[in-house]
């Protein structure tokens, strides 16, 4: 090592965290620099932390939208045609599917259940699609299904926390979170990661879905509402115009600007910039969440309507929000519990009526990004917590079709942001029970979205409580028959 | 980039201190223990340890290091070109890198391995981490600069300083110091009085004089209160999915109580691990073991109950670890801690003390729906509490009295069996008339049964009018009918085929029938008819089991009685929606006693034969509740019951910790990998090894670790505690990961410091009171927090404290300061949460009816503290400015500065309100009085130019336009006035403690 060679040695090794370990409690003379702490301890974040970084290579991808289907659809009627399941229908279940298993609501023996739909084979690569996704079904060829999604957890809070956070108590930071903290942002009039919710109710998992766990809450994701401000507060008091507002803030700036001078507290600095980014979220936000302004043809492909909350509108909205830079964009639609426990919530007549609220739109959404060149670099991603089970769960007694939660195998499809086409990945075994190859779990999943993102899953890591955690915990591996 | 950019320039301004002896030689030695192991056994030892390990390599201790592998030495002292070690971690020789399949280390990481070898490859003996090392009592260091130093504290902060050449800042004026002491006292802003009075209070001991007016204030508690809400995770509600509310804040107030009466810390420590288990606990002390009862509640359909509980456990084993012992002891759950000496044994040794618990779980197994229960303790008001006694003693006499009775009913047994199981003669009720009260339609068939159709409300209750035949009434029949319309066949109209008659009543030619009996041939667990009986809507007549077919339930009055216009009304009022009921049939009998004809099912087949023991005592546990002989007395028996439990139901409920009674001692199974399902070997309750041992005395339970805990032996918990009264104070603590005193924490920067408060802290016998006085009272709290940019650039976080704290408030008082200052603030302290405004539709949780309904009056002006904390949806306000959802022990929060924050406290309606109730004062007294309520101190010239320049912009945009005045505060001044307090309130400094 030559003495260049031995600076730059230095150089690096001297970061602060390496400093703050090599330099023990106890040895003399500790230079202040060495206690300067990294961001990692920090108890105030100062920079700012939602400017654009680097990823770790390059980027295929620079935005994503998550449509989460809350509440599990079922897989078996709508991804994953099993015939021999069919024909077994009401046949009672095999000692060996129960043997050692847990149900949430499946007591005793179940029978079991073939899908009462039909499929087809779609498009140039014969994706295989259910009756009950019409549309879906016409852009096939865009999209990856995979068949063989596995998960640890099979009750609906823990589930989404984990499909969210890689892990199933709440308090780890969500997928969106991660990517904002690695990547930040690129339009700095809105927020990073947003989040879009219709249907029943809000997600069974909460807030945790897309909460910001250990890293700082700025990371967390912020709803947009459809009724009332889209954005707590984003709109003026009464009484109090724009002209006022501008006023206002000149005056708040040029006082916390006679602060600075006396105190010469940088944090002033951020806070000045953060009131004038507020300032214009005013305006940004009701442009973004007007779409009476999209064109006819736009409404008639989404099945929008201006002022309503609904998935086709927060669909339109992702593509309003990702054309404007944003990260990360999530839609929550809560609905797809198909227990059978009553008539409306079985598989004839539960699954069709969510399958129709969100099909149409969800199809639009990947066609307008298509059209609009942003598809190539907008992963997007469709899917539950869970699957569902083979087996007609009959809580009770009851005798509408409806299937028990199903952990082990069920079906999500990606597409965009430089993902392979037209694939279907993985297998399941013939009664949709297990996968029997190419199984793919929430760690991988989550690994590959980072990966198309230009974040390796193992090097996205936060120091926390003694060690570095990371959202694919201690697994996790890019799918190679997605990326190329 | 910014902060690198101070990094580097601060390292090129101190260089001398520290890269020039690091480059003279590398001076610095590697330690193996401290720098090496610890490093490789983070990312080595899933495979590298054990027995077997692969290629017969153990990397965990420096045995293993030294044996080598099976190959041979793996280092190669001096030469770590030629270390195989070196070879496989960087993948060369054509072989797969190590960690195989995990990253790859770092290269600065590779390179201090490789320095290590090249400096000798030695192995130092382990030495014990600082903080596992009993704090010993450090003299105090001597100064330079004499006569700045007020009490110890600033004697190690002075030497610190001087170390680096720095000194202090002035002492802060004097309005900046009562503003920033009762901020961090009392968690309130000083009024104007309080302020004159201090300025010109001359005496030398004024400030302390300020201090301890504040240290005896009701208010002091609040704020003390509001960290250890976050420590206990406290919280209105269950969390998890269904998120149901919880009666949670008799802790909370127990809390508020104790800082103020300055319960001393281990005492603190003891009663909220271990109340319960002190010897005659009083209310008081069982109430202070909510802490551990703030844990989350997983209510979801489905959920194994086991598990659940099992993670309840957890979180109280790590949050006990990291509230008193600094320790992320969660690590240990799944396997040996990999930097801290703790294993996995010792993680479950500590759950063995929790794992007594006493919880049970309630509720059908069979749908899904079973949950676990922890005891709660009624904590009645000293009224409620006498009147309950009267009424217990009451119960009991009539449980006398019916003691008494019960032979001579005993004795009419025989004659009832006969009668038992026997028809009535029933006639069903027609030409008769139906309602229900939500319109929904009541269709008479032909078979005089009713159906309901249409309007399906969640709650309804039902009127039918008929004329029944002269002879007389002796009861009344209501059959549930099934139903191929409704969901599972019926009878019920809710969405599993289910209902609820909540209660029952008729009129017989308008005089009540009082209905004294009940029975039916079939019920769900817990859900009788005879609970129709009263209007209890949390009692009455279901039957989930019997869905799809029919039944029936008999009512009968003490007497039978004479008329003609009977009038019967069904309730269906309870908290489960749509239970009501979809097809019915009323019938009348004038033969006597239907209701004692009619038996359940399961009596019926205990009639008349050869009974077991166990049968006959059930049959005649059941004749009990029946017997006419007994009616009265089991009538005014349910009266005083019911008086009893409606008053006790109203009294608000702790939820408390309670052992099982059981042999000692208490075990553990260790969980392979910290699943639940996987249990491998049991321990028994014991602290963790690599910490001083529980003193032989010190009973194996809970008391005991508590006990431990504030032993003089313990290492960790004075320390922990201190640091996080430091950093209260200071925004960052001494040791700044205040939830990680481990070795993967920061280092502290003032260990010396950090010890003698520590030692401080045990010799004044844990009193925070007088920990919090010595903080406050210290020239190092006292100083300037204005900083100059040479001081920007030498400690831009003032990690030496040359100058006084400055930071941003946290989420709870930036909201109580304004609301103090506007004048609206409440001064009320404990009781129920609260409902302040916040915007519609914040809450929406499944399967959970409960809404936000708005308080009113003064609880709309409560301080933060109470605030119903729902843990699936906070108060949004608090969460923008970094309050968590208090799932989980929180220890730090850390700071953010966001636009969101700006939204909120421009426009929100509660900063308008508080804008309006300063600008009122500003009328009447002057923008200066305004201004120095928000920051304490008179505006300077320009600053009183510039918002008197708003004003005056402002005023004449409202005179040209009333309508917006009408629509902000009413007339134009006002309104002007409204501005300019909206941008007092959002001043940095209003909004930071400086």
């Amino acid at each position: 090592m030559d003495k260049k060679e031995f600076d730059q040695y230095l150089l690096r090794k001297l970061t602060r965290r390496t400093l703050f370990k090599e330099v023990g409690y106890g040895i003399g003379g500790l230079a202040l620099s060495s206690l300067l702490s990294d961001s990692l301890f920090a108890s105030t974040i100062k920079e700012d932390q939602m400017a654009p970084k680097k990823p770790h290579f390059p980027a295929k991808a620079k935005s994503v939208i998550y449509l989460f289907m809350a509440g599990a659809p079922s897989q078996l009627d709508l991804f994953d045609p099993k015939p021999t399941l069919v024909k077994f229908d009401g046949q009672p279940c095999p000692d060996e599917l129960l043997k050692g298993e847990r149900f949430a609501f499946i007591k005793g023996v179940p029978k079991m259940l073939g899908s009462p739909f039909k499929f087809e084979a779609c498009g140039q690569s014969g994706q295989m699609i259910s009756e009950m996704l019409p549309h879906l079904k016409t852009v096939a060829d865009d999209i990856s299904v995979i068949r063989t999604m596995n998960t640890e957890q099979f009750n609906h809070a823990p589930g989404q926390i984990f499909m969210n956070t890689g892990f199933q108590i709440p308090g780890r930071p969500s997928m969106g979170s991660w990517m904002t903290y690695g990547l930040g942002t690129e339009n700095r009039d809105l927020p990073g990661f947003v989040v879009l919710i219709s249907g029943q109710n809000n997600p069974d998992g909460g807030k945790s879905c897309w909460g910001s766990g250990f890293l700082p809450t700025i990371f967390q994701g912020v709803e947009f509402r459809s009724k009332g401000d889209a954005v707590l507060y984003v709109t003026d008091p009464s009484g109090i115009t724009r002209e006022i507002k501008r006023e206002e803030l000149d005056a708040l700036g040029d006082l916390n600007r006679m602060n600075l001078e006396k105190t010469q507290d940088p944090e002033i600095e951020t806070r000045i910039a953060q009131y004038e980014l507020a300032y214009r979220m005013q305006t940004s936000v009701p442009d973004l969440m007007d779409i009476a302004k999209e064109t006819p043809e736009t409404h008639a492909m989404y099945g929008t309507e201006p002022g309503k909350a609904s998935f086709a509108n927060n669909c339109l909205l992702a593509r309003r929000l990702v054309e404007r830079g944003v990260r990360f964009v999530q839609l929550y639609h809560r609905g797809w519990d198909h227990h059978g426990d009553n008539m409306s919530n079985d598989i004839k007549h539960g699954l069709p009526d969510l399958c129709g609220q969100t099909d149409k739109a969800a199809t639009a959404l990947l066609k307008d990004l298509k059209q609009r060149g942003l598809l190539d670099s907008t992963i997007v991603v469709w899917g539950g917590e869970f699957g569902r089970t083979p087996m007609k769960e009959g809580r009770a007694g009851v005798t509408f079709p409806g299937r028990d939660h199903h952990p082990h195998a069920y079906s999500m499809w990606v597409a965009g942001g430089g993902i392979k086409t037209g694939v279907s990945l993985g297998k399941t075994d013939e009664l949709g029970y297990l996968p029997v190859e190419d199984p793919v779990n929430v760690h991988d999943l989550h690994a590959t979205i980072l990966h198309q993102m230009g974040l390796d899953h193992t090097h996205l890591t936060f120091h926390y409580q003694g060690r570095q955690f990371r959202l694919t915990d201690v697994a996790g591996v890019v799918l190679d028959k997605l990326v190329g | 980039m910014l902060k690198r950019t101070i990094f580097l320039a601060t390292c090129g301004a101190l260089a001398a201190c520290l890269i020039l002896p690091l480059m003279a030689g590398d001076a610095q030695k590697i330690s193996f223990q401290e720098q090496i192991l610890p490093l490789i056994k983070g990312r080595c030892q899933s495979c590298h340890k054990g027995d077997a390990p692969p290629a017969g390599l153990n990397l965990m201790s420096d045995t293993g290091w030294k044996k080598g592998s099976a190959n041979g030495n793996v280092v190669k002292a001096g030469d770590s070109k030629n270390s195989v070690l070196v070879h496989r971690i960087m993948g060369l020789d054509g072989k797969a890198q190590m960690p195989m399949n995990f990253a790859p280390l770092l290269p600065e990481e590779i390179q201090r391995i490789k320095d290590w070898i090249d400096q000798g490859a030695t192995y130092d003996a382990p030495r014990k981490h600082w903080a596992y090392v009993v704090p010993k009592r450090p003299a105090l260091p001597s100064v330079k600069l004499k006569g700045w130093a007020l009490n110890p504290i600033d004697s190690f902060v002075l030497a610190r300083m001087e170390k680096d050449g720095l000194r202090p800042s002035p002492e802060a004026s004097k309005e900046t110091l009562i503003r920033r002491v009762s901020l961090d006292l009392i968690g309130l802003p000083p009024t104007i009085e309080e302020i004159t009075g201090f300025v010109n209070d001359k005496s030398p001991n004024a400030y302390e004089k300020v201090v301890d007016r504040l240290l005896a204030s009701p208010h002091y508690g609040e704020r003390q209160a509001r960290p250890w809400l976050d420590l206990s995770r406290y919280a209105d509600s269950n969390g998890y999915e269904k998120d149901n509310n919880r009666v949670a804040w008799p802790y909370r107030d127990w809390l508020i109580n104790a800082f103020n009466k300055n319960l001393p810390f281990d005492q603190f420590t003891v009663q909220q691990l271990a109340g319960d288990l002190l010897p005659h606990p009083t209310l008081d002390q069982r109430v202070a073991t909510g802490f551990h009862r703030n844990t989350m509640k997983n209510e979801e359909g489905g959920v194994d109950q086991d598990e659940a509980f099992y993670e309840v456990l957890n979180d109280r084993v790590a949050t006990t670890a990291t509230v008193w012992l600094g320790t992320t002891m969660g690590c240990a759950k799944c396997h040996n801690h990999k930097y801290d000496p703790f294993t996995q044994k010792d993680y479950y040794r500590l759950y063995a003390f929790y794992s007594n618990s006493n919880v049970k779980a309630e509720g059908p197994a069979s749908i899904g729906e079973e949950k676990y229960y922890e005891p709660s303790i009624p904590v009645p008001t000293p009224e409620a509490a006498a009147k309950l006694a009267t009424l217990r003693q009451e119960v009991e006499a009539l449980g006398k009295q019916f003691d008494a009775a019960k032979p001579a009913a005993v004795a009419m047994l025989a004659d009832w069996e006969k009668l038992a199981g026997t028809e009535s003669n029933w006639r069903t009720l027609s030409a008769s008339q139906a309602t229900a009260d939500s319109g929904a339609s009541v269709e008479a068939q032909p078979d005089s049964s009713y159906r309901v159709t249409g309007k399906n409300p969640e709650k309804d209750s039902y009127t039918v009018n008929a004329t029944i035949p002269s002879g007389g009434l002796a009861g009344i029949r209501l059959e549930a009918l099934s139903d191929g319309a409704l969901p599972n066949g019926g009878p019920g109209r809710a969405d599993n085929g289910n209902f609820v008659l909540t209660y029952i009543s008729a009129t017989l030619d308008g005089k009540a029938v009082p209905l004294m009996l009940a029975s039916q041939d079939l019920f769900q667990d817990q859900w009788p008819a005879s609970g129709a009986l009263t209007q209890d809507i949390n009692s009455g007549w279901a039957m989930l089991p019997g869905l799809g077919k029919n039944h029936q339930a008999v009512f009968q009055p003490l007497q039978p009685m004479q008329g003609s216009k009977l009038s019967v009304r069904l309730e269906f009022q309870s908290i489960y929606p749509r239970h009501t009921i979809g097809h019915f049939r009323l019938s009348v009998t004038e033969d006597a006693d239907p209701a004692l004809r009619m038996v359940p099912e399961r009596i019926k087949t205990l009639l008349n034969k050869q009974r077991t023991e166990k049968e006959s005592q059930e049959l005649q546990a059941y004749y009990l509740s029946v017997a006419p002989a007994l009616v009265d007395l089991n009538a005014k028996k349910m009266a005083a019951q019911k008086q009893l439990d409606d008053l006790t139901a109203q009294q608000p409920v702790a939820l408390v910790m309670q052992e099982k009674p059981v042999p000692y001692p208490l075990a553990a199974w260790v969980h392979k990998r910290g699943e639940f399902l996987t249990k491998t070997e049991l321990v028994y309750a014991s602290t963790p090894a690599s910490l001083p041992p529980m003193p032989k005395d010190l009973p194996r339970n809970r008391l005991g670790l508590a006990e431990w805990l504030v032993s003089p032996e313990n290492p960790l918990t004075a320390r922990v505690e201190v640091n996080r009264i430091w950093e209260q104070y200071f925004g960052r603590g001494i040791v700044e990961t205040c939830e990680d005193f481990g070795t993967q924490g920061a280092r502290p920067t003032h260990p010396e410091l950090l010890d003698w408060l520590a030692t401080e802290f045990t010799r004044t016998g844990w009193d925070m009171k007088k920990m919090n006085r010595l903080i406050v009272t210290s020239a190092t709290y006292r100083q300037s927090s204005a900083a100059t940019p040479e001081l920007i650039e030498k400690d831009p976080q003032n990690l030496l404290l040359a100058r006084g704290p400055r930071f941003r408030m946290e989420a709870e008082m930036i909201r109580d300061n304004a609301l103090a200052v506007a004048g609206l603030l409440s001064p009320k302290i404990g009781g129920p949460s609260v409902y302040p405004d916040q915007p519609e539709l914040v809450w929406n949780t499944p399967y959970n009816g409960q809404d936000w309904m708005p308080s009113k009056g003064e609880d709309r002006f409560r301080r933060g503290i109470y605030t119903f904390w729902k843990r699936s949806a906070p108060y949004p306000v608090f969460l923008v400015f970094d309050a968590t959802s208090r799932e989980y022990c929180t220890v730090r929060r850390i700071r953010t500065n966001t636009p969101l924050q700006a939204l909120n406290l421009m426009n929100d309606t509660t900063y308008i309100e508080a804008a309006k109730g300063l600008a009122k004062q500003m009328i009447e007294h002057g923008l200066s009085y305004g201004f120095q309520l928000c920051t304490a101190r008179q505006p300077s010239a320009q600053e009183s130019e510039r918002l008197q320049r708003l004003f005056e912009k402002t005023v004449q945009h409202y005179e040209a336009q009333p309508e917006e005045a009408k629509k902000l505060a009413g007339d134009a001044t006002t309104s002007a006035w409204t501005v300019v307090a909206n941008v007092l309130l959002n001043l940095d400094e209003t909004l930071t403690k400086g």
